[in-house]
């Protein structure tokens, strides 16, 4: 396996990053709405967070073979 | 990045967080229930009943209602009056002196409409909670202490994210390996929680740490921005005669009509000078309802002499607030607010964890074991 980019590395953390600031900025803007827009962007990197954190370890164990592989490959 | 470059910033991240940790770790668990002090103040202690009036009822005049907290704690000063943002309450905070200490102080509630006093506020549970979150009761000095480690945990946040770049290299985000050791699972897990609350943790920590500097942030204002109304003329020695209070509430509303009061602060206490009522109004949406506009009327004359929009160090200082609070988007933001506040805990614990738990050795091994993605055989 190749080494990533930061690029590759950051897409996913600056995406979440970016719906937190939104979800900080949309509760201070208004109420209603705003508050309702607030929760979901804010939520979000918690909601995928979890989806990662529950994965079923079938192919997290595939996945994590990977990089040894790949290592003694070098 | 070098392996040099990495030694630095593995360096950092270890001496930043092992500063912190303790601390963090306290703020973050006194924290979480601060997120909801209002109901769980409202729910402790149930509000007063109030007298069912016509909703158009008008309010006494506020000097009306200072005659009342003076017959209620004789012999003491006021110092503020505020505003019930829900109901029609007025407080006011007396005590002996202008400079009196918050505990020394008294807090008093009225009925706006009758005048009539309401129960009086009890600190509760959550007040000593919130006094444990902000000074350990140790006073000034010990805010501000807690105040720099908020700045070492931002420090912290930077350079775990720099870190993070080389240990990713060759894995996919949320890379979670089970059934290897426990100590590459929490690995693993520390980096994935630690990137997802990044943000939210840097802007509670940011604006956790501006919290702490509010006296000496406002110490600059009164003494820069302030100091030239205060010092504009010589002014007469106030005596017990003062000018009226809802006058100048009135005063300060006909520039600004849009605005609503949100507090008065009388001559000498913190946010105001020695010779004038303060009049602190505040916007009518969840944005400017925390920046703050003040204007000066003099207690001795009744008259106003500035309405000075506040300098953007105060602005940024109020803004603050809600934004370390999570208060300002309803019972959704302070439940996502806990859960961002526990996955913290659980960051900061894996993180000990993993400084307790490593291998011996000199720390190009802790540099090895980032750029191997804790993959040292």
């Amino acid at each position: 396996m190749t080494h990533k980019t930061n690029r590759q590395i950051f897409a996913l953390p600056i995406l979440l990053g970016v719906s937190t600031c939104a979800g900080l900025g949309a509760g201070l803007i208004g109420d209603g709405v705003w508050d309702v827009g607030a929760g979901l962007l804010l939520a979000l990197p918690l909601v995928v967070t979890g989806r990662y954190w529950v994965r079923a370890p079938i192919t997290q164990s595939r996945a994590a073979e990977a990089p040894r592989v790949a290592s003694i490959a070098h | 990045m070098t392996r040099g470059t990495i030694k630095t910033w593995y360096l950092v991240h270890k001496w930043t967080s092992l500063i912190c940790t303790a601390f963090l770790l306290m703020l973050c668990v006194t924290g979480l229930p601060l997120i909801f002090e209002e109901e769980i103040d409202g729910w402790l202690n149930p509000p007063a009943p109030m007298a069912t009036l016509p909703a158009n009822t008008p309010s006494l005049s506020l000097d009306t209602i200072l005659a009342r907290a003076a017959k209620a704690a004789p012999g003491e000063l006021p110092l503020y009056i505020s505003f019930d943002e829900e109901r029609p309450i007025v407080y006011v905070t007396t005590g002996p002196t202008a400079d009196a200490a918050p505990a020394a102080m008294h807090f008093l509630a009225f009925d706006a409409r009758t005048g009539a006093k309401m129960p009086p506020y009890v600190p509760g549970v959550m007040a000593f909670i919130l006094k444990l979150h902000t000074d350990m009761f140790l006073g000034f000095w010990a805010e501000i202490f807690l105040g720099v480690m908020g700045l070492l945990f931002f420090a912290a946040i930077v350079s775990g994210v720099v870190l993070y770049a080389p240990f990713m290299a060759k894995l996919d985000f949320g890379t979670l390996r089970r059934g290897r050791s426990r100590r590459l699972g929490w690995l693993d897990r520390h980096n994935l929680l630690g990137i997802v609350t990044l943000v939210w943790a840097s802007v509670v920590g940011v604006t956790g740490t501006i919290n702490t500097f509010v006296v000496p942030i406002t110490a600059i204002w009164k003494s820069n921005g302030l100091a030239e109304i205060i010092a504009s003329e010589t002014r007469t020695p106030l005596g017990p005669q003062r000018a009226s209070v809802q006058a100048a509430l009135d005063a300060v509303q006909r520039k600004a009509p849009e605005m609503k009061p949100q507090f008065i602060a009388f001559p000498g206490v913190v946010f105001s000078s020695p010779h004038h009522y303060a009049v602190f109004l505040k916007g009518a949406t969840p944005l400017t309802s925390k920046l703050l506009l003040p204007g000066f009327v003099d207690a001795a004359t009744g008259r106003l002499d500035a309405v000075v929009p506040m300098p953007w160090y105060m602005q940024a200082m109020l803004l603050a607030q809600p934004l370390h609070f999570g208060n300002y988007g309803g019972l959704a933001m302070k439940i996502v607010w806990a859960i961002f506040d526990i996955v913290t805990i659980i960051v900061l614990g894996s993180g000990l964890y993993l400084w307790l738990r490593r291998r011996g050795g000199p720390s190009d091994q802790r540099v090895r074991e980032v750029v191997m993605a804790g993959e040292i055989a």
